[in-house]
């Protein structure tokens, strides 16, 4: 399930979507049309990138609404810089660098209590679950989508970062050191203690399992 | 591989990060060591409960419209118009109402007293005309300017009139006050657009005048002059279409009001220096 969630970064690149008239084009292909100003192919992009880069924007300041903001800073800065993208391939990783220094300045300008909303059951959104699940169960859904969602926000924010990255988005560490900026022996050392303490936190979800 | 050794790699192990040498190392040594086995099955708990976090962040469509809004290109109207959309905040309507009601008030005064009567016998015959209907798009902002002030102004001598007859003091400082509050009164019941077309159509009407004195002295200006000034009033025709167009698109922008108004001026500068000559 949790690749469903994760994209990995080579196989979105990879992965074909439909373009207007049937042209089927490639994530290089539609950053070097958007690149010469073609805002369909940017609007292209966009489908394919926005929910992960919301997804990661939210994992970091644990509010939707600014998320949705983010995300939408993130695309627009990512169209104005779109010549200084050198490596077409490396197109999600530069977009998550974009993402990460937007959320960054979010989280540094404002004030520690509205960077974490109150993470309570009516706000912690309803979990996906397929028909037949008995009701205990999407309860118990909901509760650890409530307690993971509080394990990670309780992160320092640059463990939460590194730790979404791998966790949450299936990055590897090269990957997580090229968004971050981070080295490779602190990208092992954020993670490692990320799941020491995200462990800790969630322990009486893991009895159940 | 010591168990030391193992632990050390065990997270990089799980996430399939090791080379080939050091991995099939790992593999070799959990297949006989339970402590680093039971760490990487701890490493295998914990993935199967996030696995079944499914926040459902969806992007709602209000997230693509605001980017394209922001990426859309703005051509600028004209090398005279600074940039005037995105990076200008909205500013309070009444702001706009204020400048407005400066850039008439200036004008009036430019019109009224810059514009000598003597020199310009039309104007000075405009001004004296009949007031005409407020609802009439054809006002001229002098005449307007000097209707409202001697109508105040008249108000303001009947209501004396009245209260000396009565015998009553001079309610020199409350009617003063009366009548500044009703001019603001009035101003605020009238929208900063209705304000804005209302100059815009004064400075119109003042164009239209203006223009018509210039096509009667046409012949007495010297054809080097007359083409001069010829190119500036395309010139400047061309910032007006251009910051018009500006102000229909954000009618709540301040400086393009200004922009549009200073450039409406500036017409009336022009063709009164051409009737002058």
């Amino acid at each position: 399930m949790i690749d469903r969630l994760a994209l990995n970064a080579s196989g979105l690149e990879s992965r074909e979507s439909s373009h207007t008239g049937g042209v089927m084009n490639s994530s290089q292909e539609l950053i070097a049309l958007a690149r010469t100003g073609d805002h369909e192919a940017f609007r292209l992009l966009f489908e394919r990138y926005a929910a992960p880069v919301m997804l990661f924007t939210y994992n970091l300041v644990g509010r939707r609404d600014v998320a949705e903001e983010l995300t939408q800073e993130t695309f627009v800065r990512a169209y104005r810089n779109l010549k200084k993208l050198r490596d077409e391939a490396r197109f999600s990783t530069w977009l998550f660098g974009i993402g990460r220094n937007v959320a960054r300045e979010w989280l540094r300008s404002s004030e520690p209590l509205n960077r974490r909303g109150s993470i309570d059951a009516e706000s912690v959104p309803e979990p996906q679950h397929p028909a037949g699940i008995s009701p205990a169960d999407q309860l118990q859904e909901k509760e650890l989508n409530a307690a993971i969602e509080i394990a990670l926000q309780s992160l320092d924010d640059e463990r939460r970062m590194v730790f979404a990255l791998k966790v949450f988005h299936q990055y590897s560490y090269q990957e997580i050191v090229d968004i971050t900026g981070f080295s490779l022996g602190k990208v092992k050392t954020e993670l490692h203690r990320a799941r020491v303490e995200m462990r800790r936190r969630l322990r009486t979800f893991r009895e159940t399992k | 591989m010591r168990c030391n050794d193992c632990q050390q790699v065990i997270e990089q192990y799980f996430d399939r990060e090791l080379s080939e040498p050091v991995k099939s190392e790992v593999r070799s040594h959990l297949a006989t060591c339970l402590t680093c086995s039971s760490l990487l099955r701890e490493l295998t708990i914990d993935d199967r409960i996030y696995s079944c976090y499914t926040p459902e962040v969806e992007i709602s469509p209000k997230v693509w419209a605001g980017v394209h809004a922001r990426i859309a290109p703005v051509r600028p109207t004209s090398r005279l118009v600074p940039r005037l959309s995105a990076p200008w905040p909205r500013v309070n309507v009444w702001l706009t109402a204020a400048l407005v009601i400066l850039a008439i008030g200036l004008t009036a005064v430019f019109i009224k007293y810059v514009m000598s009567p003597a020199q310009n016998p039309d104007t000075q015959s405009a001004i004296n005309r009949p007031a005409e209907t407020p609802s009439s798009t054809q006002e001229k902002p002098a005449q307007v300017a000097k209707h409202e002030v001697d109508d105040s102004s008249a108000d303001v001598k009947k209501e004396i009139k009245v209260s000396s007859d009565k015998g009553e003091r001079t309610p020199r400082f409350r009617d003063k006050k009366a009548f500044s509050l009703t001019a603001q009164t009035n101003s605020k019941t009238r929208g900063p657009e209705q304000l804005v077309h209302e100059a815009e159509q004064k400075y119109l009407a003042a164009i239209a005048m203006l223009s018509r004195t210039v096509e009667r002295r046409r012949s007495s200006v010297d054809p080097e002059t007359r083409a001069k000034l010829e190119q500036a009033l395309v010139s400047i025709d061309r910032t007006i279409a251009g910051t018009r167009r500006v102000v229909r698109q954000h009618p709540d922008d301040p400086i393009a009001v200004k922009y549009m108004l200073a450039a409406y001026s500036k017409k009336v500068d022009v063709l009164r220096q051409m009737s002058n000559y």
